[in-house]
């Protein structure tokens, strides 16, 4: 199952050369307010993720882009049914735009 | 086989979102291009949706409140359009709301094909409808 994950360009890179960090997230988001708690946040499509990007907190001139993750299903549903990966609609908008929120023991 | 490092030349990456810093403060623009010209009407419902967002985001407590500003909404021609917020933090559920506003307002009342690099507000080609869009309204 492919996800989309918008991001500002310098966070994108650090994710595909380095990974999902952490303590890295746990600091970016620290007393900051997120949508479904701390964690890191991935679409269902990639126009959605496209629109996230364009608001990435790190944004401040060098752009940004949109990564994907490639994530068998049933590892995701494993995720989910240990509550550490959520799957959310975003509510009162008249598609289906889904959104997945990974805590980050699932990194 | 050696893991690939990735540079910027393997992204594609945009730059139509404005964002720059002006102390605290994240000054952001971003670019709404419409299916069709919009009436005066339409435009001024635009400005007025927006200005409402900021202040459901202010008053309402419930979605981060680093916005510090009414937005600056500029039509620069009768179907393209741009609006700058101003906010503290980049961070927050405030960004959901903006997508369902959006959403909303390209879908009853002006086709909305591009905002920024993101065609998820398109009607044509954006996510689909739901059948029964109520399973993603809140209750």
């Amino acid at each position: 199952m492919i996800l989309y994950h918008g991001t500002d360009v310098d966070s994108a890179l650090n994710i595909l050369n380095h990974g999902l960090d952490a303590a890295k997230l746990t600091a970016l988001q620290l007393d900051r307010p997120t949508q479904l708690g701390r964690g890191w946040y991935a679409a269902y499509e990639a126009e959605v993720a496209w629109f996230f990007a364009s608001l990435a907190p790190g944004n401040v001139g060098r752009g940004y882009a949109v990564i994907e993750i490639d994530i068998p299903e049933d590892i995701l549903n494993q995720l989910i049914a240990a509550q550490q990966a959520i799957r959310s609609a975003i509510v009162n908008v008249p598609f289906g735009a889904q959104q997945y929120w990974f805590d980050l023991r699932a990194f | 086989m050696a893991k690939p490092t990735y540079t910027d030349a393997d992204l594609r990456i945009s730059t139509t979102t404005e964002v720059k810093r002006e102390g605290q403060t994240v000054v952001h623009t971003h670019r709404v291009l419409f299916a069709r010209p919009l009436t005066r009407a339409e435009q001024h419902l635009f400005a007025d949706v927006l200005v409402g967002f900021y202040y459901t985001v202010h008053f309402s407590q419930q979605f981060g409140n680093g916005l510090v500003a009414e937005p600056v909404v500029e039509f620069l021609s009768d179907h393209e359009a741009r609006y700058t917020l101003k906010q503290h933090t980049l961070s927050g559920p405030w960004k959901d709301l903006l997508f369902a506003v959006l959403a909303n307002f390209s879908h009853e009342v002006a086709p909305i094909q591009w905002h920024d690099e993101s065609r998820a507000f398109d009607p044509e080609v954006g996510p689909r409808r739901t059948a029964d869009d109520t399973v993603t309204r809140a209750p």
